[in-house]
């Protein structure tokens, strides 16, 4: 506590864009992507879990690639463009991965989801034709008490089975 | 787990960012990607009082191939880009393997060569929360005077599990300071002190702008793999690095390197005396696996037996170089 104390509270406003939106938010030198996006800017869809880059619960994209919200300065975002699950959907309309998360049953308390279903966006917009082994890879950073990821296999198996058959 | 409150700079040049750290002489530290940093601080390990960031500083993240062929790998690569670009660089696969297997897809996007090499050491006494610390008396990485691992040991004895390092070595890898007036180099293992509690000789107020790499040599063959519970997300074990150069069906030169058996990567010594010249045997190779062996001082400090981690340190030895003679034929 003692240093916390004796030191000044770095503050700023910054400008950050999540979800095409762009925000000017007071932040604290010190405080996280995760921290502004579910505190100041009520974006709790993105979730805080072990909070120390083990789980992937917080895993947003930035400039579409995912990372982990828990490990990174708001102040280290100001240039990019920020998306967090609740910017997937368009006009109330779910995205196919979702859908098929739905479908196949992966999600169960949902907590991993966000994490998940981002990781995977990104993973399916590089790779429309990822082996089950891409996808084992691509998602061991998102950790799921539920499921036994077989269910969430499946799903992501889904969607590129349907991007095959549509020859993307 | 908030993190404890600082002063957040994003310096423009290496000039601004030496200047800087110069300035605050001691009191903040160098921020790469974050993922290891931000970590110690959330344990309140550490507490720098300033934190300046390399993210905006312009051409550090560079991987580029220079007129005579050499590599350049700046600093704030991320290591998933580092696990892209080596692998059809065939003679240094091994640079794609190891970036390939730290942490997870999330944490390869966000973490650097430059942060990868320079995390602190590690131990399951040590990295702990602060609800531990309180109870727990400090040890000699946290300013005490004992060790969990060892009892009576003198000296801190947590381990240095970064996966970057120890191909690196083994590769003969260069890495590049900045200072205002020339960038100076040395060789990737003078950077380590072998001293836990200062794992680096460099100290906090070196700022590190590229690793580089001689041309790739079409008779070398690299390889790395690591040892660990889980198969993704976690630190190494132990693991092993291998640089193979062949002249024909003979060894010309073979180099390996470990690294998590101890507080720097460890070069293990002499394998060229037993290995170079020869066709590599099934009999050279088992000898090497038990020099491989040898080298490793494990502690019991990490999440599995320091018996089992030397015991994988020979198996792996024995299965990479196995694989190296069929695959560099
Ligand atoms: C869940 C989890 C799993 C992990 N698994 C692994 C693993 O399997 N293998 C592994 O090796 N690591 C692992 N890590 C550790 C870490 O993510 C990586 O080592 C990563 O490469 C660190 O890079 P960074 O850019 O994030 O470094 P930072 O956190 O930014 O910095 C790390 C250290 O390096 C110093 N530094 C950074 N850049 C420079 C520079 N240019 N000059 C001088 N000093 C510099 C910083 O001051 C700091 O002390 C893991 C981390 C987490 C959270
Ligand atoms: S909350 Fe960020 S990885 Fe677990
Ligand atoms: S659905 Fe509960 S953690 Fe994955």
């Amino acid at each position: 506590m003692s240093a916390d104390n004796k030191r000044g509270k770095n503050r700023e406003i910054i400008k950050l864009n999540v979800n095409g939106t762009d925000y000017h938010v007071l932040v604290e030198h010190r405080e996280t992507l995760l921290e502004v996006l579910r505190e100041k800017l009520q974006l709790t869809g993105t979730k805080d879990a072990c909070n120390q880059g083990e789980c992937g619960a917080c895993t947003v994209l930035l400039d579409g690639r995912p990372v982990l919200a828990c490990l990174v300065l708001a102040m280290e975002v100001r240039k990019k463009k920020i998306t967090t699950i609740e910017g997937l959907a368009k006009d109330g309309g779910l995205t196919p991965i979702q859908e098929s998360f739905i479908k196949y049953g992966a999600i169960q308390c949902g907590f991993c989801s966000p994490g998940m279903i981002l990781t995977t966006t990104a993973l399916l917009a590089e790779n429309p034709k990822p082996t089950r082994r891409q996808i084992k890879k691509a998602i061991e950073g998102n950790i799921c008490g539920c499921t036994g990821y077989n269910k969430i296999i499946e799903a992501i198996e889904a969607v590129r089975d349907k991007n095959m058959d549509e020859g993307s | 787990m908030r993190l404890p409150y600082f002063q957040y700079h994003s310096p423009r040049s290496l000039k601004a960012a030496f200047m800087l750290l110069k300035k605050i002489d001691g009191k903040g530290l160098i921020m790469a990607g974050g993922t290891e940093l931000l970590n110690r601080m959330k344990f309140r390990l550490i507490e720098p009082e300033h934190i300046i960031s390399l993210s905006i500083i312009k051409n550090l993240g560079n991987i580029s191939i220079r007129e005579n062929q050499e590599i350049e790998i700046g600093t704030m690569a991320k290591l998933t880009d580092i696990a892209h670009f080596f692998e059809e660089i065939k003679p240094y696969k091994a640079l794609h393997e190891a970036a390939y297997q730290v942490a997870s897809m999330q944490i390869r996007n966000m973490a650097t060569i430059g942060g990868n090499i320079f995390q602190d050491t590690r131990c399951m006494f040590y990295n702990r929360s602060r609800d531990w610390q309180r109870v727990v008396p400090p040890c000699h990485k946290r300013g005490g005077n004992i060790c969990h691992a060892i009892k009576n040991s003198k000296r801190c004895l947590a381990v240095y599990q970064g996966d970057m390092a120890p191909i690196l070595i083994a590769l003969k890898a260069k890495a590049v300071f900045y200072t205002p007036d020339v960038f100076y180099e040395m060789p990737v293992e003078e950077v380590f002190s072998g001293n836990s509690r200062e794992p680096f000789i460099t100290g906090d107020k070196k700022i590190l702008t590229s690793i580089n790499l001689a041309p790739p040599e079409r008779n070398l063959f690299s390889t790395y793999r690591k040892y660990r519970i889980r198969d993704g997300v976690d630190f190494p074990l132990a693991g092993i690095a291998v640089a193979l150069h062949k002249d024909g069906d003979t060894v010309a030169n073979l180099r390996l390197c470990l690294t998590g058996v101890a507080p720097q990567p460890v070069i293990v010594r002499d394998v060229e005396n037993i290995a170079n010249g020869t066709k590599l045997t099934e009999k050279i190779i088992k000898e090497i696996a038990e020099m491989a062996y040898n080298a490793a001082h494990p502690v019991a400090n990490l999440e599995d037996t320091p018996d089992n981690r030397r015991f994988m340190v020979r198996q792996i030895a024995y299965d990479l170089l196995m694989e190296a003679i069929h695959v560099s034929r």
